[in-house]
């Protein structure tokens, strides 16, 4: 076992490669990645049997032991006759028979060996990725969505009474000086339901985990419409939904119990990463909307969005133009990027801009 | 659209099947056998009732087996098994799936077929329908269904079941549902690990891209210089021994894993370039430039800007290949990696846009430096309207920065050069590029056209194990034609054991 009252802490080992690149003093360097064992073999105590592998190196000539994060033991001795290293290597070769044939694992992922001065800035490196924490969540931030967290809130949602984090807010028709209602869009309050189930992470974090978990909501989402009560005198309302939800099975049961009144009176709002995750599937979605009834939207589109993704070509029927200073400069613009043929929804739209809004043009709005 | 939620069950016997007994019914779900019934007996069984009072009654068959690949997929089959039980419930009918994967439906055809209310679909309107849904996917000439009316075509359908019968009487049951494999995001937790741990080099290949460039005289002189080399994370060797091919083909699952993958190759790359490792040489002395696929969180990631501070320091060329849907995903994150992208002196390349983006995008708006076309068959036989849609895309975005990838046939390549473009990527030039390899190669004596594309694609020195001279199998040939038409005309035999030697 390696002694740890000798142990040196990451500095001191950059502060050593520094002093033999600038001398040329002769030594080898060993690095034990104890984070990289695999699965099979990552118990604590196969952890112990990795540092005892290496222990023996310990004894070679002015060997200095360094213990870096995620377990990670560095050595360093000056290289002569000894037959440490060999001894070393065959009792980590050893640890890793124990694998079964078809998990076999090379000793090089586990272990590195440096040749100083030379290759001193190699580990030199190694030491600081491994030192320096990932600079874009800073200390206090919230730690993002993980798949383990994202594992444990699908399977909480999928029993989870959500009807309490759906949300409401009117698209509006103006009229004149009036505003009339025209659908209501429903959603699902992400951040709250995060906030009730794991309060610990920043929902948004991994955008990527963040847009699968949107799928749970649509289901439940779904579910809760599909039940006996809800959709029955209610009015027209749009669905933030993802195109994969819209050609499956739970899509199908709601479109089977939507109520003749409100065929037609449905709204689908999409995001463009979605639509181009697959465009072949969105163009079959589409057709498949369209023969039902339903209504497309295109959601969060700013200036850059439409100038890049043509809603006239994906032959959508509505778009979010979110009330920006820039638009307000340049109302013209929203005139080149939404085409003929597709209706632009104003969002954000503060009470006092709504007459700004109806000057020029925009028939509807959603209000802030 | 009720009738989904328990296909099986939905017999209508009022109008197809007076008199059926419900023992004889087919595949009720209820009773396991009957399930496995032959449904091309059922549909015989349900037919001759039918045909003894054909009246009012129609028999419509969706072919699903002819939509152009990748179709069917589950949510092709599961959609329009939707729409014709919806069709069958409506018009007292029942819908049988056959053993090729089509769908039969027989049912009552109401005398006057007044357009119902919106997503009530009448038999006879259900060919136009399903060619609507099908779009592109569907065949072109109206091959897409049959349907006959019985009373007049009784002995047409007679003759349809019967060659059914012959011709799938030992093909496997079709228990097509359209149902996914569901698959539980629980088993990827080992994938996490393994993007942390494995060996960087062993996750990933590469390929290069050449630039067509045509001799003065004659087509054969024509010059293939290299492009690029493009690193890319392999998904299969990604999910390793586990069975989540499946999940990374969930598009936002597999970009979670790509930027736990971006980390570590940027890390990488940055020791590589600094120690004029295995990776990058060709970005350093070849002048290739390497193109990495990254996400937009890595590229204002600060060990994007470590690359891009050594790359300046060694002369290290790069280029970033973004996605279509990243850049759509977020445009103002987008907006600052162009920004850093132009800082650090790498070109953008636009990747992913595929058939169909094509035409409902304009990425020459984010001023890329190339964008990566993905070669279909559906490009060449689009219909009309959409071939104008294509062409006129083709030229917002300008031939000349056009990359035609997945380029794996001559018809790709002869699409591609027909409009204008000269840049190709895909397996059927790393053969031709192989081939040159192996005639200036002096250890190729046992070396197979395959072994030797396979050997350069991969980065794993386990792959390359067997080759005699693995710095060429690093080094992108810059050719004329001629001087490996010999060679490359094993191109397409991909086996030949002794390829031809020429010094180079």
């Amino acid at each position: 076992m390696l002694p740890a009252a000798r142990a040196e802490p990451p500095e001191a080992l950059v502060e050593l490669l520094r002093k033999t690149e600038l001398s040329g003093t002769q030594r080898r360097a060993l690095l034990l990645h104890i984070d990289r064992l695999p699965p099979a073999l990552a118990k604590q105590h196969h952890q112990r049997l990795a540092r005892a592998a290496i222990a023996g190196l310990a004894l070679a000539d002015r060997a200095q032991h360094f213990e870096l994060s995620r377990g990670r033991v560095a050595i360093v001795w000056r290289p002569g006759g000894g037959r440490e290293l060999e001894t070393a290597l065959a009792a980590l070769d050893h640890l890793l028979a124990d694998l079964p044939q078809d998990q076999a694992f090379p000793r090089g992922q586990l272990v590195t060996l440096y040749d100083l001065p030379e290759q001193a800035a190699w580990l030199m490196d190694e030491v600081a990725d491994l030192e320096t924490p990932p600079s874009h969540c800073s200390p206090k931030a919230t730690p993002s969505l993980d798949l383990p967290v994202l594992v444990r809130l699908e399977q909480a949602l999928a029993q989870a009474e959500i009807s309490r984090f759906i949300r409401w807010r009117p698209v509006l028709r103006l009229d004149g000086g009036v505003a009339a209602p025209v659908w209501q869009e429903r959603y699902v309050a992400a951040h709250e339901i995060a906030a009730n189930l794991c309060p610990d992470r920043s929902i948004k974090g991994d955008p990527w985990l963040f847009r699968r978990l949107t799928r749970s909501f649509d289901r439940r989402m779904l579910s809760i419409l599909t039940g006996p009560q809800d959709l029955r005198g209610g009015g027209p309302f749009a669905l933030n939904i993802n195109l994969a939800t819209i050609l499956a099975q739970e899509f199908l049961r709601f479109d089977a119990a939507l109520p003749t009144a409100l065929r037609g009176a449905v709204t689908l709002n999409l995001l463009a990463a979605d639509i181009l995750a697959d465009p072949d599937t969105f163009t079959f979605a589409r057709n498949f909307a369209r023969l039902r009834g339903y209504k497309l939207l295109l959601r969060q589109a700013s200036a850059a969005l439409l100038s890049l993704f043509d809603v006239g070509a994906a032959e959508l029927d509505y778009v979010h133009v979110a009330c920006t200073p820039e638009l307000v400069a340049n109302p013209a613009r929203w005139r080149v990027l939404v085409p003929a043929g597709v209706t632009p929804i104003l969002t954000g739209v503060a009470p006092a801009a709504m007459a700004w809004a109806h000057q020029h043009g925009f028939e509807l709005i959603r209000a802030q | 659209m009720r009738a989904h939620m328990n296909a099986h069950a939905n017999l209508h016997p009022g109008v197809v099947a007076p008199a059926l007994p419900t023992h004889l019914s087919p595949i009720n779900p209820s009773t396991g056998s009957a399930a496995h019934m032959a449904a091309e007996r059922v549909l015989m069984e349900a037919a001759e009732r039918a045909l003894r009072a054909p009246r009012g009654k129609v028999a419509l068959v969706l072919h699903l087996c002819r939509l152009k690949p990748p179709a069917p997929r589950p949510h092709h089959i599961r959609i329009a098994r939707a729409l014709m039980e919806d069709t069958a419930q409506r018009y007292g009918g029942q819908v049988f799936p056959l053993r090729n994967g089509d769908l039969a439906l027989i049912c009552a055809a109401p005398g006057d077929e007044a357009h119902g209310l919106i997503g009530q679909v009448s038999p006879a309107a259900l060919p136009a329908t399903f060619m609507r849904l099908f779009g592109a996917s569907a065949p072109e000439d109206g091959r897409l269904t049959t349907l006959w009316r019985l009373e007049e075509q009784a002995e047409q359908f007679r003759a349809f079941v019967m060659h059914l019968r012959d011709q799938l009487a030992h093909a496997p049951p079709n228990d097509a549902t359209g149902d996914e494999g569901s698959f539980s995001i629980a088993g990827l937790l080992p994938l996490e690990a393994r993007v942390a741990t494995a060996s960087v080099p062993d996750l990933l290949a590469q390929q290069v891209a050449i630039h067509l460039q045509p001799g003065r005289h004659l087509p054969l002189t024509a010059r293939l210089a290299p492009l690029y080399r493009e690193l890319t994370v392999v998904r299969g060797a990604l999910a390793g021994q586990h069975e989540d091919a499946d999940a990374l083909a969930d598009p936002y699952l597999f970009r979670h894993f790509a930027a736990g993958m971006d980390t570590r190759l940027l890390g990488y790359l940055r020791q590589d370039l600094e120690h004029g490792g295995q990776l990058t040489r060709g970005a350093l002395r070849q002048k290739l430039p390497l193109h990495l696929n990254l996400t937009l969180q890595s590229i204002v990631s600060p060990e994007f800007a470590r690359l891009a501070d050594t790359a300046r320091r060694t002369g290290g060329k790069f280029g970033v290949e973004v996605s279509i849907m990243e850049a759509a995903a977020d445009s103002a994150m987008m907006d600052h990696a162009r920004r850093l992208l132009d800082t650090a002196g790498f070109p953008l390349v636009v990747d992913e846009l595929d058939h169909v983006a094509l035409t409902m995008t304009n990425p020459a708006g984010l001023r890329p430096a190339l964008v990566k076309l993905t070669w279909s068959p559906r490009l060449a036989d689009a219909p009309p309207p959409v071939k104008a849609a294509i062409e006129a895309a083709l030229a917002r975005i300008g031939p000349e920065r056009l990359v035609l990838q997945h380029a794996e046939s001559e018809a790709a390549l002869l699409w591609g050069q027909v409009h204008g473009i000269m840049r190709f990527q895909g397996y059927y030039l790393d053969a031709v590029q192989a081939a040159a390899r192996i005639a200036g190669c002096h250890s190729a004596r046992a070396c197979t056209l395959r072994q030797c594309i396979t050997r350069a694609a991969s980065l794993s020195p386990q792959v390359r194990v067997g080759c005699g001279n693995p710095g060429l199998l690093d080094m992108a040939p810059d050719f004329r034609a001629a001087e490996t038409a010999a060679s490359s005309s094993h191109a397409s035999s991909q086996t030949s054991p002794h390829a031809p030697r020429r010094a180079s």
